[in-house]
This record gives C-alpha cells, sequence and structure tokens, in this order.
C-alpha cells in the first residue's frame, strides 16, 4: 500500500478529513442557522451577524481539523506534534475567516 | 469514521431529539409574513439629476421595511420577544409564488415607480418630459394558464394595442393571444380568462422616458417596491424648482404614486413609522385613508414626537411641506 502524506494512506487521510468536517458541521451547523435566520430578520443589522458567520467560520475550520486529527491518531497514534496540530488547525481557520470575511464585504456592497 | 462515531454513540443518542427539533425550528418555514422595521433612504442616493438649475438636497428619504415572506418557527419566536416585528398573515396572492419571483416583481414596481416619480415631478416643476407607457407582466400567479411570463412587455392582446382595455373586453372562459416582447424579441403568447373574469396576471404600469429637459439617472437596488414613488417625486420636484422646501428639516415617508402625481395607499406602516422615528426624521409623508389613521394610531400609541402630513398627490405633499400642516 503505497503511503502519502506523513505515512498515512490516502483512504485514511480521506476519511479523516470527512469525519472531521461532519462532526465540526453537526456541531456548528445550528449556529449558522441562527446567524442566517437573523440576518434575514434584520437585515439592517446584518454587518453583525456576518461578523457572528465569520467567527463561526474560523471555529469550524479549526474544529474540522481538530477533528480529523483526532480520528489520524486512531490510526497512528502520536503522529503529528501537539504544534503541528495546533498551526495546521489556527491556519485553516485564518484561512476561512479570510473567505467569510470576503464574502460578507462583498455581500454588504450589494446594498 | 465509524469508530469515531461509536466513541460518541451516547452523546449522539441523548442529542439526536433535541439536535432535529432545533434543525426543524430553523428551517421549515411557516405561512406568515413577518414585517421588520428598516432604514431610511436617502433620495439623492437612488435618482441623480444632471443639468443646470438644479440644487442638490439630502433631505429628503424614503422608507423601506423588510417583508420577511414565510419565516421560520425561529423567526416567529424572535419576533415574538420583539415587540418591533409584527407577524401577519401572508397574503393570499403571495402563496405558491418563490421568493426569485417576489423579489423580480418587487423590482418591477420599483421602476415603475421611480420613472411615475420622475414624470409627476417634472410635470410638477413645469419641465418638459416626453414618455410612452406601456405594461410589463409583473407576476403570473399559480392558477394562471398563460404562456406569458414574468417581466414580458405586452405589446398586444388580441391585436389590440390598447391592451388594458383588450384585457377588459375579452371573453370569459377562453384562451386568447397576445403579442409580447421577451428578452427583446417579439413573441406570440397565449392567456386564458376564468369564468370569474381573472386571468391570474399581475400587470404594472411602465414608462419609457423618451426625452426630458433634465437628464437623470436612476440607481440600481435590492430594495424593491413602489412605495418610495412620493418621496422620489417630492424631493425631485424641489431639486428641480426655484425654492428650497426642506428648510434643514429632516423628511421622510412613503405612499406609491402615478404619472399624474395621484398617490396610492402602501403596507407596514407601523414600521415605517417606527423607522422615521428612530432615524430622527422631522415629518412624515403618508397617503389619506387608512394609512393616516394607522400611522395616528401608532403616534399616539408610542407617543412619538413627528409630524405626520396626509396627502392625496403630489400637488398636496407640496403644499404640506411648504406650510407644514399637522395631521
Amino acid at each position: 500500500m503505497s503511503k502519502t502524506l506523513r505515512g498515512f494512506r490516502k483512504r485514511e487521510l480521506f476519511l479523516s478529513t470527512l469525519t472531521g468536517f461532519l462532526f465540526a458541521l453537526f456541531i456548528l451547523l445550528p449556529f449558522f442557522l441562527v446567524w442566517i435566520n437573523l440576518i434575514i430578520l434584520y437585515m439592517r443589522h446584518a454587518e453583525w451577524f456576518l461578523a457572528l458567520i465569520t467567527l463561526t467560520l474560523a471555529v469550524f475550520g479549526y474544529l474540522s481539523v481538530r477533528f480529523t486529527h483526532k480520528t489520524l491518531a486512531m490510526y497512528r497514534p502520536h503522529t503529528l506534534t501537539k504544534r503541528e496540530r495546533l498551526i495546521e488547525g489556527v491556519s485553516v481557520a485564518a484561512l476561512l475567516a479570510g473567505a467569510g470575511l470576503a464574502g460578507s464585504l462583498y455581500f454588504l456592497a450589494q446594498f | 469514521m465509524r469508530e469515531m462515531f461509536y466513541r460518541h454513540r451516547r452523546l449522539f443518542t441523548i442529542l439526536a431529539l433535541p439536535y432535529l427539533i432545533l434543525i426543524v425550528l430553523l428551517v421549515v418555514r411557516t405561512d406568515a409574513r413577518a414585517y421588520v422595521p428598516g432604514d431610511l433612504v436617502p433620495i439623492d442616493e437612488v435618482i441623480t439629476l444632471e443639468g443646470e438649475h438644479v440644487h442638490e438636497t439630502d433631505a429628503f428619504h424614503s422608507i423601506y421595511v423588510m417583508g420577511v415572506d414565510r419565516p421560520t418557527f425561529f423567526q416567529r419566536g424572535v419576533a415574538f420577544f420583539d415587540g418591533n416585528v409584527i407577524i401577519d398573515d401572508l397574503p393570499e396572492h403571495r402563496e405558491g409564488l418563490s421568493d426569485r419571483e417576489i423579489f423580480t416583481a418587487n423590482q418591477i414596481s420599483r421602476q415603475s415607480a421611480t420613472h411615475a416619480a420622475i414624470i409627476a415631478s417634472f410635470k410638477a416643476a413645469g419641465r418638459t418630459i416626453d414618455y410612452e407607457p406601456f405594461d410589463t407582466v409583473r407576476l403570473v400567479y399559480p392558477f394562471a394558464d398563460t404562456t406569458l411570463r414574468q417581466e414580458d412587455e405586452l405589446l398586444a392582446v388580441n391585436e389590440e394595442d390598447d391592451v388594458r382595455k383588450a384585457l377588459e373586453e375579452a371573453e370569459t372562459g377562453q384562451m386568447h393571444t397576445a403579442k409580447v416582447l421577451r428578452d427583446g424579441e417579439e413573441t406570440a403568447a397565449e392567456l386564458y380568462r376564468h369564468a370569474d373574469g381573472m386571468y391570474g396576471l399581475s400587470l404594472a404600469r411602465q414608462y419609457r422616458i423618451t426625452s426630458s429637459e433634465v437628464s437623470f439617472k436612476v440607481h440600481a437596488s435590492l430594495i424593491g417596491g413602489p412605495s418610495g414613488g412620493l418621496m422620489q417625486a417630492l424631493d425631485l420636484y424641489n431639486r428641480l424648482s426655484e425654492e428650497d422646501l426642506t428648510q434643514s428639516r429632516v423628511i421622510a415617508g412613503t405612499g406609491t404614486i402615478d404619472a399624474e402625481g395621484r398617490v396610492g395607499a402602501i403596507g407596514g406602516v407601523r414600521e415605517k413609522l417606527i423607522t422615521a422615528v428612530d432615524k430622527n426624521a422631522d415629518i412624515f409623508f403618508i397617503p389619506e385613508g387608512d394609512n393616516h389613521d394607522t400611522a395616528l394610531d401608532v403616534k399616539r400609541e408610542k407617543d412619538f414626537d413627528i409630524e405626520i402630513i396626509a396627502v392625496d398627490s403630489l400637488h398636496s405633499a407640496i403644499e404640506g411641506l411648504k406650510e407644514g400642516e399637522h395631521e
């Protein structure tokens, strides 16, 4: 079997990422829906709820990576250091927050 | 992934039902309509005039309120705790229509009202303006039996150019023919007149302005609906006339208008008045009749300090602004 990133198989990486994504989505979906409900109702305060969506996206990114690593640890314990996990989580969180911010600014520019 | 789920299966079991209930409350929509206070819109951001003898002012504002069709259970719950959000029955004529169709219909109404406001104000200010009226399909209701589409421009019905007359005179219980302009091309369509005289269509009177003494530009906006017409006409009249009627007051109001300057009733009066007071407006223009009565009730109920002027035409609005008539 071919090994890929950090010694994990492609299938292991794929399943772990999917699990991480779904777990984070399970936890944060109600939050996203609440913010969207409130944006629709209070459009004139949209900037506040867009900020909350951006923040939730960042948390989503971090949790997604964290759960991915937890699942990966089931295949190979101690493969990644705590520092590596933290750097990856924060990077994805920042990436999603950036995308959320750009989307929010685009949305607000429509008004 | 399975292992991860097994490891947390107790947590999933406990949370499953409340989680599903929460998602249902946040996603399932109800047959109602929520009215939420919105904001003031300076008219000079909607229409700009270019030319000599035009003075600018930012005193006039139209008011928009948010009408949320089919709010979720969660939104209804929020409205319950927020006294300024009103939940009302979903108007019968909106049932079965998509959000997209309603948005487009509101944009058509807005365009129609803005052009009517330009024409009425130019006439009132003694400026020349040439225009051609025409009719557009604003909405096609689910019960309509027709090949007409939203935004079709009606050129003729049963080979009669006077579309409204032809629709009125067409026999019930029969299919009729129409010539329409769709996406810039002429095409044929059919429409059925039901036994009760209904077509299942809503038409909008539009105006194609061919020339004007002062050039203007209408800016695009996501805010739709015809209720900004009165304030747009009043603002344009003020910009086109010699004297400045504003006297440093913040002037807000609502009401539809037609090309002859007649003012028509609107919805969401309560939220619009709350918005106007919230944004420190000094004067609030409102169509005469039920709209005016509602505004006075809200003013008394909330003890608002705002001057309410009831009008039935652009002319009476201009006079009201000059004289500062009270209630």
